[in-house]
C-alpha cells in the first residue's frame, strides 16, 4: 500500500524544510521559555498588568492566570504563534500532497510507474503525516526539556496532551489541504483554500466569548476540539480528539477519491 | 470488446472530451508485437492526450482500451510494469544525480536494472554522477530515453524521443529504437521529425483534431499521393499512350522525355513504359513531411 521508495525520496528531497520548521520552533520554545524566569520573578507585578488588560482582549487570548506556568505556555506557545505555525505545516505539506508532481512536471513519470494512484496518494499522505510526527515530537521534547531545565512542575502528559491537541489540528488542516489540491490540482489555491479555512476557524474561536453567533458554533470548532479543551490544563480531551480524527479521515478519504478520478494534468 | 488477442495495444472509439473541447474522438487503431506506429499530426491534434490516455494519466470519457490484452479501467496500472513512457514534456527531480533518478524509478517499479542502466547510459554517452539540475536539454533527454528503456518493457511509448539530441546521438536513439523492435517491442512514437518516422516507422497514424485521418502503412501512405515520374526514352513517344493508363494524372511529353504524375500503383505506368524501350526513370519519391502536409491540409 505505502511506497518506501517514494516516500523516502519525498522526505530526503524536503529535509531542509523539515529541518526548518523543526528548528524554528525549537527556536520559539527556547525564547519563549527563556522569558519566563523573569516573569516568575515578578509574578504579582505581571498578574496586576494583565489583570488590567480589557475583558475581550482577556478573552479573545483565552488569557488566564498569565505568570503561572501553565498559563504563561498556553498564553505564549498554544493561543496564536504555535498553532498557526502548526496549521501552516500541516497546509504546506497537504496542499504539496497531490499536486506537487504537477507543479514540478514530473507526474508523467512517476504516476505512469506501476503505481495506483491510490497508493501514490495515501503515501504521500503518510510523508506528510511523518513529517508532523516528527516536527511536533521535537517541540514536545523541547518543550519537556525546557520547561524542566526550569523546574516546572506540570506533568509529563500535559504536555503531550498539548503537543497531540496542535498536531491534531495540523492534521486536520492538512487533510483540507490535500483535499483542495486532489480536486484542482492547484498548489496555491490548496495552500490558500486551507489557509483561509484555519483563519476563520481561529477567528471564530477567538471571538466566540464576544460574538454569540459564533459562540453557539464554537462546539463544532476544532479549534475548540483542540486548543479550546485547555490540554495543559485538562490533559488530552478523548471526545474532542475523537471528534478532530472523525473530522480528518473522511476528508482524507473524500481526497483519495477526486485524486484518483481526476486527470493529471501534463 | 472484440479484439485480436495478439495486439500489444487495442483501442475502439477511444474519445475524449474537455467539456466541448475535443481531446480525441472515435479513435481505433491496434498495435501489434514488433509494430513502430508513428503518431504524425500537428500541435492538438491528439497525439500526447492519445499516449497519456493509454498511461491512465488522462481517462478517457468513452471508448474502450486494452493494453497487453487486459482491458484498462480506473484501477488498471500492473499493465504499467511493461510500458516504457516518454513523456513530451519531461520533468525529472532536479536535485538528484543521474543515477539516483534512474535507481529512485527502478525501485519503484521493484526491478533491479542496474546492468541495462549502465549499457544505456555508455552508449548515449550519458554520466550518470552528473547532477540533473546542471544537465543541458539534451542531456537531460537522454534520461528519458534510458528511463523510458531500461526495464525492458513490451511496449514503449516516445512522445518526440529525439528532441533535442545531437545528430550521433540520435543515430544510437534510433538504433536503440530498431534493436528493440527486432526483440518484438511494440512502439509508439510521436514526433515533429518526419525523416525519423519515416526511417523507423512501419505504419503511420496521422491525427487532426483528435480523429485519425489516416492510418496505413509508410509504403501505403506514399503510394496515396501524387508523385511525378520522368522518362527519357530514345524516341519521342505520344501522351495518349499513358493518359489512359490508371493511377496516371497528367502526362507532358517534351521530345524524348515524358513527365508523369501517378497516385497509387506505378506498374501499370513502368509497364506501358517498359514496352517503348525505356531509356532512363527518374521518380521524385514523396516524403512523409508530404503526406502529412496533404492530409492534415486537407482536415483543417
Amino acid at each position: 500500500m505505502i511506497s518506501f521508495p517514494l516516500m523516502k525520496r519525498v522526505l530526503i528531497e524536503h529535509r531542509r524544510g523539515i529541518s526548518g520548521w523543526t528548528l524554528g520552533l525549537v527556536a520559539l520554545v527556547a525564547i519563549q521559555l527563556a522569558v519566563y524566569p523573569t516573569i516568575r520573578s515578578s509574578a504579582g507585578d505581571w498578574t496586576s498588568l494583565t489583570d488590567a488588560f480589557p475583558e475581550a482582549f482577556k478573552e479573545i487570548f483565552r488569557l488566564q492566570d498569565y505568570a503561572s506556568e501553565r498559563g504563561y505556555l498556553s498564553t505564549e506557545l498554544l493561543s496564536f504563534t504555535v498553532p498557526f505555525i502548526v496549521m501552516g505545516l500541516g497546509c504546506t505539506w497537504g496542499a504539496r500532497v497531490a499536486t506537487e508532481e504537477e507543479d514540478a512536471g514530473t507526474a508523467d513519470i512517476v504516476l505512469s510507474l506501476p503505481i495506483s494512484r491510490y497508493n501514490y496518494i495515501v503515501t504521500r499522505i503518510v510523508a506528510a503525516l511523518v513529517v508532523m510526527i516528527v516536527v511536533m515530537t521535537v517541540f514536545f521534547l523541547s518543550v519537556l526539556i525546557g520547561t524542566r531545565l526550569l523546574n516546572f512542575s506540570i506533568p509529563i502528559h500535559q504536555y503531550f496532551a498539548a503537543s497531540l491537541s496542535l498536531f491534531s489540528l495540523g492534521v486536520l488542516m492538512m487533510s483540507v489541504a490535500v483535499c483542495v489540491g486532489a480536486l484542482t490540482a492547484k498548489r496555491t489555491m490548496a495552500l490558500g483554500l486551507s489557509m483561509a479555512f484555519a483563519i476563520a476557524l481561529f477567528v471564530f474561536y477567538s471571538l466566540a466569548p464576544l460574538v454569540s453567533i459564533f459562540d453557539t458554533v464554537n462546539p463544532y470548532n476544532p479549534m475548540q476540539w483542540t486548543l479550546g479543551a485547555q490540554p495543559l490544563f485538562e490533559g488530552v480531551s478523548v471526545g474532542y480528539t475523537v471528534n478532530v480524527y472523525a473530522g480528518t479521515f473522511p476528508i482524507l478519504f473524500i481526497a483519495t477519491i477526486l485524486f484518483d478520478r481526476r486527470d493529471i494534468s501534463g | 470488446m472484440a479484439t485480436d488477442m495478439c495486439s500489444v495495444v487495442s483501442a475502439r472509439n477511444v474519445a475524449k472530451y474537455y467539456g466541448t473541447r475535443v481531446g480525441v474522438a472515435d479513435v481505433s487503431f491496434e498495435v501489434h508485437p514488433g509494430d513502430i506506429v508513428g503518431f504524425l499530426g500537428p500541435n492538438g491534434s491528439g497525439k500526447t492526450t492519445m499516449m497519456r490516455i493509454l498511461m491512465g494519466l488522462i481517462r478517457p470519457t468513452r471508448g474502450e482500451l486494452s493494453v497487453f490484452g487486459e482491458p484498462l479501467d480506473r484501477r488498471s496500472h500492473s499493465y504499467r510494469s511493461r510500458i516504457g513512457y516518454l513523456p513530451g514534456t519531461l520533468g525529472l527531480y532536479e536535485h538528484m544525480t543521474v543515477g539516483e533518478f534512474l535507481h529512485f524509478l527502478a525501485a519503484m517499479r521493484q526491478v533491479d536494472c542496474s546492468r541495462r542502466i549502465g549499457d544505456l547510459a555508455e552508449r548515449l554517452d550519458l554520466a550518470l554522477d552528473d547532477r540533473i539540475s546542471g544537465l543541458s536539454k539534451g542531456n537531460k533527454q537522454k534520461v528519458g530515453v534510458v528511463q523510458a528503456l531500461m526495464h525492458s518493457p513490451g511496449l514503449l511509448l516516445l512522445d518526440e524521443p529525439t528532441s533535442g539530441l545531437d545528430p550521433i546521438i540520435q543515430r544510437v536513439c534510433e538504433d536503440i529504437i530498431e534493436e528493440e523492435t527486432r526483440k518484438g517491442v511494440a512502439i509508439i512514437l510521436s514526433s515533429h521529425v518526419m525523416h525519423e518516422v519515416d526511417q523507423l516507422a512501419n505504419r503511420a497514424i496521422i491525427l487532426a483534431h483528435g480523429r485519425i485521418v489516416v492510418d496505413d502503412t509508410v509504403e501505403g501512405l506514399k503510394s496515396r499521393i501524387r508523385r511525378q515520374l520522368r522518362f527519357e526514352f530514345p524516341v519521342p513517344v505520344t501522351a495518349e499512350t499513358f493518359e489512359k493508363i490508371e493511377g496516371v494524372h497528367s502526362v507532358v511529353v517534351a521530345g524524348t522525355t515524358m513527365t508523369c504524375v501517378v497516385v497509387g500503383s506505378e506498374s501499370p505506368l513502368l509497364a506501358a513504359a517498359a514496352a517503348h524501350k525505356v531509356e532512363s526513370v527518374f521518380s521524385n519519391e514523396p516524403s512523409l513531411e508530404d503526406i502529412f502536409l496533404e492530409q492534415t491540409g486537407n482536415h483543417q
